[in-house]
């Protein structure tokens, strides 16, 4: 069983723990006189990050979970506040002087907030020794934002605008997360054409994060022309996506109310892009140089990935066949077929996107001329729903409960949650000068992770 | 040899820069004139995400690609505060990351240049209040220039900065 999320809600005489898998989803409850929950890190080792933030967030205790640090409450934080009970409800806390972890031995190193190898603040901890790495490890949310709790007691409409900012770049795949759910809690289905012209624009910004994370891996590698050739398309990309949706990363690109698209443009695009690729690909396979820095950096096992419950294309990059479109019966129709490759390091991360940015293409292609009607949302529901998408970097999973039309709990599971844990494995045992390829090999979005 | 000068085509296929229109052409011209002005010919920043999407960066990103290409204008980015002439600050302030926005703000050189991008720093952006967020950044910090968006797109972003170099 794949281990998919892990996390708590309060009820008015217990905690419910929700244990989410690919094959079914567990309900706990606990009491809230003494709450403590038996940890499952020890099968499932990505857990972990899952119990550590639900200590942190309700201060239920983790029985057999060795790693007792917080997640989300930083030095300063007060211990005894736990922000996601409903009994807190302050706008501020009083923040405690807390002594700042420092690292004293001299081989320590704490990397960030801002650093060369990531865009997004967000801090690392590195142990190195003679340039090798001997350990890695992330720390997540730097930037906490609390948005699990700004959104509770909104109603599905005024969160909207929210949780299409969760992840600039990820956008329009957690718009269509949340589409999903209304679109559950008012008991509707969208009509085949809708889901098509939302293919196109879920294809559009998984092709756009691809082709710019190709960029930025050739620049780790210092393959500078393959930094200008990616980026001139991610530039153009993110026009063209302007011209279709109204806005350069797809924020309200899902509104309901818009249904037309100027295909010229798209057109246009996708056939500047298969074009340039077809050439560049095979330029590039004769291109050693490149390979040779790409090949055994940052190795994944198959093992490492089950074991960790890893998703997207670090999954794939070990032959492992975790994709959610292929539950989706129109990616199926258009015959969408998996990528994968065995190798589990950089390499594979760079083939795979290259392979993935031709099914994206291939995809935007067979569903650019859906006509589409206007279509309306009925009354929600109330009730808990489940929602999972294949965003450029991996398995998305949303879940909301709604009890009188508001938000009683949401909770998201980017998959950059589960694939940062992995780091640590990744990264270890590799030279220093291959952390920023390493970490750019594998898509992860801290404003994302970190909410 | 014909290997060799098929490399040599391929390499320059690749890296052949985008046609830049008009504005960006202008934009160029007087923010050179400006940078060389006031900085001495090179304009060093340090970007501080305080709690943002990642859009505000990937936008300021595109700065440094081909098209926008403002690294031949002077600008780069650093990584220690110390080096830099001026402070860009993106995304919500966060309490998290408050103290060491205050590190970082104290440590900038004088006099201190800050500006915002984006409409998180302002606390204008959809997002509520919580517990999490400290709030907006002009209440805490002196800010020189604001740039608006959501987030503002590169050629906003290069119109704001000639707009900041120019007011200072």
């Amino acid at each position: 069983m794949r281990l998919i999320a892990r996390f708590a809600k309060e009820k008015d005489t217990y905690f419910e723990i929700i244990t989410v898998y690919d094959t079914k989803i567990a309900k706990e409850r606990i009491n809230k006189i003494t709450p403590v929950l038996v940890s499952i890190a020890k099968e499932h080792p990505s857990a972990t990050w899952f119990e550590r933030k639900i200590r942190d967030d309700f201060g239920i205790e983790i029985l057999y979970n060795n790693d007792k640090r917080p997640l989300v409450k930083h030095e300063h934080f007060p211990s005894d506040i736990f922000p996601m009970r409903k009994s807190f409800n302050k706008l501020s806390v009083t923040h405690t002087e807390g002594i700042i972890d420092t690292l004293e031995d001299e081989q320590g190193l704490l990397i960030g907030p801002i650093h060369p190898y990531h865009l997004e603040a967000s801090q690392f901890q590195l142990f190195e020794q003679n340039n090798d790495i001997l350990h890695f490890e992330s720390m997540p949310f730097f930037k906490y934002r609390a948005i699990e709790k700004m959104v509770e007691g909104l109603s599905l409409e005024e969160a909207k605008p929210i949780i299409e900012r969760i992840s600039g770049s990820s956008s329009i795949a957690y718009q269509l997360n949340y589409l999903d759910i209304q679109l559950q809690a008012s008991r509707r289905i969208l009509p085949k054409n809708l889901q098509e012209q939302h293919i196109f624009f879920l294809e559009f910004e998984n092709l756009i994060n691809h082709l710019y994370d190709l960029a930025i891996m050739c620049q780790f590698v210092d393959f500078v022309e393959g930094y200008s050739f990616f980026m001139k398309l991610v530039e153009e990309g993110r026009e063209t996506i302007s011209l279709i949706t109204g806005h350069r990363f797809g924020f309200g690109a899902i509104d309901l109310e818009k249904y037309t698209m100027d295909t010229k443009e798209a057109y246009h695009f996708i056939s500047v892009v298969e074009d340039e690729l077809l050439w560049f690909e095979k330029w590039i396979q004769k291109r050693t140089s490149l390979w040779k820095k790409l090949v055994n950096r940052g190795t994944l096992t198959k093992e490492e990935a089950i074991s960790f419950g890893l998703v997207g294309l670090v999954a794939r990059s070990v032959n492992l066949d975790i994709d959610r479109r292929v539950d989706n019966k129109l990616y199926r129709n258009h015959c969408f077929s998996i990528a994968q490759e065995g190798m589990g390091d950089s390499s594979s991360r760079f083939k795979i996107r290259l392979t993935e940015v031709h099914s994206s293409l291939k995809m935007m292609r067979c569903v650019i001329e859906s006509k589409v009607l206007p279509f309306f949302l009925g009354t929600y529901q109330d009730g808990e729903y489940f929602s999972y998408i294949e965003s450029s970097s991996g398995e998305l999973m949303m879940y909301i409960e709604l009890v009188d039309s508001k938000i009683e709990r949401f909770f998201v599971r980017d998959p950059s949650f589960l694939n940062a844990q992995a780091l640590s494995r990744c990264i270890k045992n590799n030279e220093m000068d291959s952390l920023g390829l390493i970490l750019k090999s594998i898509p992860l979005s801290f404003s994302a992770n970190d909410l | 040899m014909v290997n060799l000068i098929q490399n040599k085509v391929n390499r320059k296929r690749a890296l052949k820069p985008p046609i830049q229109d008009g504005e960006i052409l202008r934009l160029h011209r007087l923010l050179k004139k400006e940078i060389k002005r006031k900085f001495g010919s090179r304009l060093k920043l340090y970007i501080l995400d305080t709690g943002s999407c990642n859009a505000c960066e990937l936008e300021l990103q595109a700065l440094f690609t081909p098209l926008y290409n403002i690294q031949k204008l002077g600008v780069e980015v650093v990584y220690e505060i110390g080096e830099a002439d001026l402070l860009v600050i993106t995304g919500i302030l966060t309490e998290n990351i408050y103290p060491l926005c205050l590190e970082t703000y104290q440590a900038l050189k004088e006099p201190r240049y800050l500006i915002t991008i984006g409409d998180c720093p302002l606390f204008e952006a959809p997002f509520k209040d919580t517990f999490a967020i400290k709030g907006d950044i002009p209440s805490h910090f002196f800010v020189n220039f604001k740039i608006t968006g959501c987030p503002p797109n590169p050629r906003e972003i290069l119109l704001g900065l000639l707009k900041f170099l120019q007011k200072i």
